[in-house]
């Protein structure tokens, strides 16, 4: 096979980079676009692809996926390529479809519990993690604790795997069920409908921060947060007794912190400081809000969302049969549970596990700074973890020079965009690439990154079409999100406009009033979050990021996917 | 293995599935399993790719086959195709190598079971179980003989329904290679097949036998009415017991195999014994648990020249095809709403 320039990565650093001979022994890579856009760190980069390959394989293989191994994962130059890994023999399939058969039939039974045990198994290990006195513990206090936060990573990819392939497959079974049998799209608003009015731990999250902001107008101290720039805020509130009694009142900003902190701004992506370490994004959305001002339209609009949805189930179940009610009733709640799930999953998996890597790992670079091992703290982004611990205990090697590379070389691949979408034997044959996809049955894949194809409706007469993710109809400037700094500077009414949204952009949905987005399905992130903020969502438009400008004036349609450029004035 | 061509039964598993074709490979693992299952061996495909490369055969065959294109959806020219193909086949001179091993293999299966020149049951195996589309050959005994009916084993990948089937798959000069399988012949009092499921209505507690005199040939190319038993897969009793009256059956000859009338006084007696029947459902329930529970389809003989209990040998395992869930509304009474779901699910993205 031909190896094309653009597959070859610059460096090959650790064993999951792709080789020539991954090229060779798999039909097809393809682009991790919704994540790994812009490209990660080496760190970061590593810690995923290592992590997603062993989640998805132990969980794929644990409950007995019947067409999928799970998937594989590799590196090039910090974007993650994946390719599922089929099982063939039908024999297999047969044996793997009743462990699937026995694993799906108690996951519906016992959800509740079941999710329960895995929080707790979270929380536990996490709250000693955070326990663990990272400045001051002795050297190897650090590598072992370095050690166990990067090794319980692991599993909770593995976790997280294990939950999302169960949900996501009761998820997309209702949808087809409704769609072939009920007469109801995913795309219909009664839908959208059905599947909003839920309450996540996210949204507890933009309760609390909207709750602090009034609870700053109450102790009269908005002129301190509107007139400090972020960074200054806290020192600022410092000084006065009501700022003290907001930092630390039961339920105030010190609180919020320890529940929702841990948090990183730029997807999971370890070089950018977690709220608890620089608590300026959460400062920022208070800012926002008080420049929007008016109640917390969540809740307002939660009762009605509520209301609306009951409807809509009651629409739903009258199209069953009499005797199909009782298990339809149950799918039906098991499917609604995977918009939730998807969202504040990121909370208890990857946010929290990140936030303590990052602590770690950022606690070992201080130590080498201190040692003139390295420029920056910082560095560590640059360093793989057995290049990390080789050099916590004994603290003697000069990385900088190292450093130094491998920053030219991040520096180098960041810009260098875009990537190609599909490598290997079938990447000039993207219609074979995705039936060698559709064939490992995963749902997870299908759900998240890869939409289905967009219907285009020229007699809409529409600039961008997409596919219609949450209901309603918005006119706005379009505020253009390309890295998470333009997240503070998102106005009032603005259109939100990005390849795709990370969770921890959430707190600024109360502003918006509709989101374009280049990727997406209809359980991204944006789609859920909007549809729970009732703000019209299109995404998977492939080019708005490259069509619309800041300030121009859309109109989104999130009923029928489309959006369209306002004449100036 | 990359260097040899044939492999004895017992090595293999289901991993060499793409070498050796389901067939032999499933046989292979329930041998490793300690099941009964007839001795031999197998030529792996990479053997039939070298005939095909080393007597020119392949490249005149894709040539014949393109040219002929769509037009063999048309049963009449994939005959004629199948016989010029066939006559490709037998003029062809099997490569060296591959007489050697097959002629050692021959002899030390001849000399394991002390005769001079084993009898021999010849069966293909592709990659994908096609139950019927290729040829099987009885009783067969003799080295000649032996290449012989490989030859015609390969060219029936060429049959005409196999030709006609590809070309309606749009695939009409596609070679599907096969393997071939070599076992000694079991000269059968009874055969038949059996299912670990009810084949109707899926029941997976009970186990469905079906048994006729003579070759298993009689039930499969369903020359006569044959015994119907079903036992409870749990307990093993009989639950239920219809014992037809068989006309015909297929018996070994001087030629093969040959079709005769049933005797009158055998024609209306059961085939099997209840000590048969049980040792019979108790092998199906093993080669069920061998492969995770997954409900089988087994073809069975029992050997007329050995005493029960022993007498009984599995021919062939693949995982039952089970009748779909036709109608959505009807749930089972025996089952909850999760596993109704879950059936469901399975089917519509599985199935």
């Amino acid at each position: 096979m031909e190896w094309r320039e653009e597959w070859r990565p610059r460096q090959a650093n650790h064993p999951l980079v792709m080789s020539e001979q991954d090229l060779e022994a798999y039909p097809c890579w393809y682009l991790d676009e919704a994540h790994s856009i812009p490209p990660w760190t080496p760190l970061f980069a590593w810690s995923w692809v290592q992590g997603n390959r062993y989640g998805d394989l132990w969980a794929a293989e644990s409950i007995g996926l019947p067409r999928c191994r799970g998937t594989d994962w590799r590196e090039i130059d910090g974007c993650a390529y994946m390719c599922p890994i089929l099982v063939t023999d039908e024999q297999e399939v047969k044996e793997r479809e009743l462990r699937f058969k026995e694993h799906l039939k108690v996951f519906i039974r016992d959800y509740d519990r079941i999710w329960k045990e895995v929080v707790e198994e979270l929380t536990t290990h996490y709250s000693k993690f955070k326990a663990f006195d990272v400045d001051r513990s002795p050297n190897f206090k650090l590598y072992d604790h370095f050690e166990q936060v990067f090794q319980f990573n692991l599993r909770v990819w593995a976790l997280h795997s294990w939950m999302m392939y169960s949900i996501y497959e009761l998820y997309a079974f209702f949808e087809d069920l409704c769609r072939e049998h009920l007469g109801i799209d995913d795309t219909s608003p009664l839908w959208h409908r059905l599947m909003r009015g839920f309450d996540n731990k996210l949204f507890e999250a933009d309760r609390w921060l909207w709750h602090l902001y009034e609870r700053a107008v109450e102790l009269g101290l908005d002129s301190i947060l509107a007139h400090h720039p972020e960074e200054q805020v806290l020192a600022a509130l410092e000084e006065t007794e009501k700022g003290r009694e907001w930092l630390n009142e039961k339920g105030g900003f010190r609180e919020f912190l320890q529940e929702h902190g841990w948090r990183l701004p730029r997807m999971m992506e370890l070089n950018c400081k977690s709220w608890i370490e620089d608590p300026s994004p959460a400062i920022s959305f208070i800012k926002q809000y008080l420049a929007k001002g008016g109640d917390f339209e969540l809740d307002s609009r939660r009762k009605q969302l509520v209301q609306e949805r009951e409807e809509a189930e009651r629409e739903v179940l009258s199209r069953f049969l009499d005797s199909e009610r009782g298990w339809g009733t149950l799918l039906m709640r098991a499917a609604q549970r995977a918009g939730s799930f998807s969202e504040e999953h990121t909370y208890y998996f990857e946010q929290t596990s990140h936030s303590l890597m990052r602590r770690a790992a950022l606690a070992c670079g201080r130590r080498m700074a201190a040692e003139s091992l390295l420029e920056d703290p910082e560095d560590f982004v640059y360093l793989l973890p057995d290049e990390i611990k080789k050099n916590i205990i004994p603290l003697c090697l000069d990385y900088r020079p190292l450093v130094a590379e491998r920053k030219e070389y991040y520096q180098e691949y960041s810009r260098r965009l875009p990537r190609p979408q599909l490598i290997g034997r079938l990447a000039s044959d993207p219609q074979a690439a995705m039936r060698y996809m559709m064939a490992s049955g995963d749902k997870v894949m299908m759900k998240i990154s890869f939409g289905g194809a967009v219907k285009v409706r020229p007699e809409l007469g529409a600039d961008l079409y997409g596919h219609p993710a949450a209901p309603g109809v918005a006119t706005g400037p379009v505020r253009l999100v390309l890295s998470e700094a333009d997240i503070t500077q998102v106005k009032p009414g603005e259109i939100l406009v990005a390849t795709t949204t990370y969770s921890s952009w959430t707190p600024v949905f109360p502003l918006l009033s509709g989101i374009v987005l280049d990727r997406g399905a209809s359980l991204s992130h944006a789609a859920i979050v909007g549809r729970e903020y009732n703000i019209p969502v299109v995404v998977q438009t492939g080019e708005a990021t490259r069509k619309l400008r800041n300030g121009q004036r859309v109109r989104v349609n999130g009923t029928k996917g489309a959006v369209w450029i306002l004449p100036e004035g | 293995m990359a260097e040899r061509l044939t492999f004895w039964l017992e090595e293999l598993s289901r991993k060499d599935a793409p070498q050796v074709g389901q067939k032999c490979a499933l046989l292979g693992e329930m041998l490793q399993a300690g099941l009964p299952v007839p001795s031999g061996f197998v030529l792996s495909i990479p053997a039939l790719q070298k005939f095909l490369v080393e007597t020119g055969a392949g490249e005149k065959i894709a040539d014949y086959l393109r040219q002929l294109g769509e037009g063999l959806k048309n049963l009449q020219l994939a005959e004629e195709a199948s016989r010029h193909i066939s006559e490709l086949f037998m003029a062809g001179e099997i490569p060296g190598k591959i007489r050697r091993e097959v002629e050692v293999s021959y002899r030390e299966l001849s000399k394991r079971r002390r005769v001079g020149e084993l009898p021999l049951s010849i069966r293909s195996s592709g990659p994908v179980s096609r139950p019927g589309l290729f040829d099987t050959y009885l009783n067969v005994r003799g080295l000649p003989e032996l290449m012989r009916r490989i030859k015609s084993c390969w060219a029936s990948a060429f049959s005409p329904r196999a030709i006609a089937t590809r070309a309606q798959e749009g695939r009409p000069d596609q070679v599907e290679l096969i393997a071939v399988g070599v076992q000694a012949m079991i000269q059968a009092r009874s055969a038949g097949v059996l299912f670990t499921a009810d084949p109707v209505t899926g029941d997976p507690s009970v186990i469905v036998i079906e048994a006729s005199w003579g070759l298993g040939e009689g039930i499969a190319q369903a020359k006569t009415n044959p015994d119907r038993y079903v036992l409870d897969k749990q307990t093993l009793k009989i639950k239920q017991r219809n014992i037809a009256q068989k006309t015909w059956e297929v018996v070994a000859s001087e030629q093969g195999t040959l079709v005769r009338e049933v005797p009158s006084e055998r024609q209306t007696t059961p085939c099997l014994s209840e000590e048969e029947l049980v040792e019979l459902a108790e092998l199906a329930r093993s080669v069920e648990e061998h492969f995770g529970g997954v409900p089988q389809d087994i073809e069975w003989a029992s050997d007329a020249s050995l005493p029960s209990p022993g007498n009984i040998f599995l021919i062939q395992t693949r995982p039952a095809v089970l009748p779909p869930a036709k109608d959505r509304t009807s749930k089972p009474a025996n089952k909850d709403d999760a596993e109704h779901i879950v059936d469901l699910l399975i089917e519509h993205f599985y199935h």
